[in-house]
């Protein structure tokens, strides 16, 4: 029984919609009550997605009784579906009230952006042809180009990716838009899988189209960062999951693997490698999600492997461990991009060598930072760490070939650089003494966003603990795509071998046997006073700060490497910063809709 | 009765290696003076230390946060918890489902990284070197861990220890030149790991002893868990009752001398230095091992 949860959806996308207009348009609104809104509409399309996948909702379709001519724009909720609108949901919340609860220059422009932006990526999530799909992801783009942030050059990506789709679609399927049609028959599987590497490649950050990514956070305001991280990026996933796993996957061929393992290798290299020598904040957080890319895309890759050799397990396994990322990539790609951002708004600056000791000003911002970093880098009982263990349990079911070892070194070197980054980022920004006045004289974020960023901060542990659970919401669309679900495999608890429960329990246990027989045994009060370290003295009066060379900078976390001539690769200089937003993006809206009419016209 | 059984060796094998960890820690000590033709120390100096800081009091700098404060416990319970896993005299105790060899190193590098954040959190210049280094070494020594540790699974078709070393009883594993190098690459990355100073310059007092005895589970665990995969003679089965036991025991205890001889010689020999080449080979050598699991290994 499908009837009630897709016009509920649509009802939801069309508010969101019309509250994005109304935040414009209405000047008497104010900014709480608009954020109140679009969180709440947010929130109760995450729980009644939710509770559609606990419930097993069978799949539906909606066809909508307008579109172009000669064709209906359709909407379908299939378990795929479902899963990836559980995080854009519950980051579309988390972003609305952060933007409502901040104080910002133009709020209710930021907040009118997000609004569509969220509309669009759900349009696009549910989308069941071509035409939707693009329509979904032109408006998410078009929204964060308009919503007035001071840097929106890079996203136009999604326009660029939108475009690239409808290539994609109309290229390849003679027989029509519809996704149905699509999986029927493709006419030119390759140019499908080119071009999806190409425009959702780019948007999740994969390498060699990820020079985008870390100047993009870097340049935007904390709101838009924390859309890019956790929302565009999961966007970007579920794009390439429906392309190349549902789409794409009858015609696929066994390269096409091995090409998204090459990717996602060098993705994770470069993405940890940049996450633990950047030197602001928010651009370390960005390396580390695009980690997360490279991660998914190798398990991409490996259920492509999977399907092309006829081994369904494996192709489980690694769908599963893709699906695992994108929740813990949104989840915590947003908390840590929202933390970075009141970082920079409460300590003055997001470069680490000017922060320092914030944990004892801003401990709500220091749990929210250290519950993303935990997720993102591979720490035991992390999110992150499980969706690793389960890319290994693939890589060993996978068929045998002596290249399989680079990908194990590159996953296993990805692993030691986002520890070393999650350490760097927390250690120099978080810990130790302050660098400066600013960051001495921080405060914590606003107390309205506090448990707002702490329950965020929950979730985020949760996913680490419960990947289990998570993978049960998973499993029909495991299901869905590969044929067969993890089963037996998967517990509420804990998945089989990876008992994560049983470790922190067991940890935990540990720690507080230990306490406890400190105490019992009488081991004095600690005292504070300084300590003895190499002839380190406590910073003189005149220098309250301290001489800065006496605290790390962030600098020597990663070995020198032998100096390389650079990669001839191709850059982007298209920076267009100075087009005028509406001009520019009715006249993109013209050329898809000519493209459009072009393409199905014969 | 099975269950009862596996309950029963868990609690020895808990036991047993929470005695024997200062007791290895101590004889390597005197070793390497022996090696070294020093005066050699006693065996119960490190425990005598450790003894002698607990009563002293803590110290600590001003402004540290509450990760200094948890960082030995977090320390000390992993390091537990690790060398709980890694079965010394018998297999098939309670927590085998749970000893998973790519959990068990996760754990090794998560130490370090408390380890690292203590360190940061002192606010030092000398603190923070001695993070950067653990955390620059560690780009090196992961992949070879994982690589070896990716062989060893492969090999045994699973990633479950106890069933790897099951199967290397039985003589199962398919490659032994693959086995032999990862066994290798561990040792290297294992004895650099128990090389890299642990940056507890900061602590003092109970602090300090807690992380005193992490430190010795941890080189304990690394003894362990190369030790089994190297020479896993003798290792008894849980419900194989407790004459197999007491051999399985004897085996152990001959495998730590072993393990404590080897690292004393490697400790007097003054190699420390050379971490970064030594983790470089072992790059390599986790390297050959994968390719030539992935290969099938042996022609045969």
């Amino acid at each position: 029984m499908s009837d009630p949860i897709l016009p509920l959806l649509v009802l939801i996308v069309v508010a969101l919609l019309a509250l994005g207009a109304a935040a414009r348009f209405i000047a008497r609104a104010s900014r709480q009550a608009i954020g109140l809104a679009g969180a709440g509409l947010s929130g109760l399309g995450f729980m009644l997605t939710l509770l559609a996948l606990i419930v097993g909702q069978e799949p539906g379709t909606l066809v909508l009784p307008f579109g172009l001519p000669g064709f209906s724009l359709a909407l379908s909720f299939d378990p795929l579906a479902a899963f990836f609108l559980l995080p854009a949901f519950l980051t579309g919340t988390a972003s609305i009230a952060f933007a409502a609860e901040i104080a910002d220059s133009s709020p209710k422009a930021s907040l009118s952006g997000l609004s569509l932006c969220i509309a669009g990526v759900v349009l696009a999530i549910l989308a069941a042809d071509g035409v939707t799909l693009v329509l979904g992801l032109a408006l998410a783009g078009g929204a964060v180009w308009a919503s007035g942030d001071p840097s929106p050059a890079r996203t136009p990506l999604l326009g660029v990716t939108a475009l690239t789709v409808l290539a994609v679609l109309g290229a390849t399927a003679a027989s029509g838009f519809a996704f149905a049609a699509m999986r029927e028959r493709l006419d030119y599987p390759t140019a499908l899988f080119v071009l999806a590497l190409i425009g959702p490649g780019a948007l999740a950050g994969l390498v060699p189209f990820h020079r985008w990514s870390i100047p993009a956070h870097g340049a935007s305001p904390a709101r838009a960062a924390a859309l890019l991280s956790g929302t565009v990026k999961p966007l970007a996933l579920y794009l390439l999951v429906r392309l190349l796993l549902d789409l794409g996957a009858p015609a696929s061929a066994g390269w096409w693997g091995i090409v998204l393992l090459a990717m996602g290798s060098a993705t994770v290299v470069t993405g940890g490698w940049r996450a633990a020598s950047e030197a602001e904040v928010g651009a370390c957080l960005a390396g580390l999600t695009e980690s997360q890319s490279g991660l998914a895309a190798i398990g991409i890759g490996l259920a492509l492997l999977g399907r092309a050799s006829d081994l369904p397990v494996l192709a489980s396994l690694a769908q599963a461990a893709v699906l695992l990322l994108v929740v813990s990539q949104a989840v915590c790609g947003t908390l840590g991009q929202l933390s970075a951002g009141a970082v920079q708004a409460e300590a003055g600056s997001r470069r680490l060598v000017l922060l320092g000791g914030l944990i004892h000003a801003m401990p709500v911002v220091a749990t929210g930072m250290a519950a993303a970093l935990f997720g993102l880098s591979a720490m035991p009982a992390g999110a992150g760490f499980a969706a690793l263990w389960l890319l290994f349990q693939a890589l060993l079911a996978a068929p045998h070939a002596p290249w399989m070892a680079l990908v194990v070194a590159a996953l296993a070197v990805s692993t030691a650089l986002s520890g070393a980054a999650a350490a760097r980022v927390f250690g120099v920004a978080f810990l130790g003494r302050p660098r400066g006045p600013r960051s001495a004289a921080a405060t914590d974020i606003a107390k309205p966003a506090r448990p707002g960023m702490l329950a965020l901060a929950g979730v985020a542990v949760l996913i680490g603990l419960f990947p289990g659970g998570v993978l049960m919401l998973a499993d029909p669309a495991i299901r869905q795509l590969q044929g067969i679900g993890l089963d037996d495999r998967i517990g509420p608890l804990g998945i089989l071998g990876y008992e994560v429960l049983a470790l922190v329990a067991g940890v935990l246990a540990i720690c507080a046997g230990v306490r406890w027989l400190l105490q019992r045994r009488g081991v004095s009060a600690p005292r504070e006073g300084p300590a003895w370290n190499d002839g380190f003295t406590p910073p003189p009066a005149w220098l309250p700060f301290g001489d800065p060379l006496t605290q790390s900078a962030g600098g020597g976390f990663l070995p020198t490497l032998p100096k390389l001539p650079p990669l001839p690769l191709p850059r982007w200089h298209w920076r267009p910063r100075h087009v005028p937003a509406l001009p520019a993006m009715l006249a993109a809206m013209a050329v898809f809709l000519i493209a459009l009419l072009w393409m199905a016209g014969p | 009765m099975s269950v009862l059984l596996s309950i029963v060796t868990q609690l020895l094998h808990m036991a047993a290696v929470v005695l024997a960890a200062p007791v290895l820690a101590g004889v390597v000590a005197v070793l390497t003076d022996r090696i070294a033709g020093r005066v050699p120390s006693a065996v119960t100096r490190s425990w005598r230390q450790i003894a002698h800081l607990f009563r002293k009091q803590t110290i600590r700098m001003p402004g540290a946060s509450p990760v200094t404060r948890f960082a030995p416990l977090l320390s000390v319970a992993v390091a537990a918890w690790t060398v709980f896993l890694i079965p010394s005299f018998a297999l098939g105790m309670v927590s085998a489902p749970l000893s998973d060899i790519v959990v068990i190193a996760a754990l090794f590098a998560f130490g370090r990284v408390v380890l690292m954040l203590a360190a940061m959190d002192a606010g030092t210049g000398a603190a923070a070197v001695a993070a950067t280094e653990t955390a620059s070494l560690a780009v090196a020594a992961k992949p070879a861990l994982l690589l070896a540790v990716f062989a060893l699974a492969l090999l045994a078709g699973g990633s479950n220890l106890d069933a790897i070393l099951a199967a290397k009883m039985e003589g199962l594993l398919p490659s032994s030149a693959a086995t032999g190098l990862a066994i290798a690459a561990l040792a290297i990355v294992g004895w650099v790991d128990r090389e890299c100073p642990p940056a507890d310059a900061t602590f003092s007092g109970a602090d300090l002893a807690v992380l005193r005895i992490a430190e010795q589970l941890r080189i304990l665990a690394w003894c362990d868990l190369i030790g089994a995969l190297a020479l896993p003679f003798g290792m008894a089965l849980a419900d194989a009752g407790p004459v197999s036991w007491g051999i399985g025991l004897l085996a152990w205890i001959g495998r730590l001398l072993l393990a404590a001889l080897v690292l004393a010689a490697v400790r007097a020999s003054g190699a420390s230095d050379r971490a970064r080449t030594a983790l470089t080979l072992a790059l390599a050598l986790g390297g050959i091992a994968a390719m030539l699991a992935l290969t099938g290994g042996d022609p045969t």
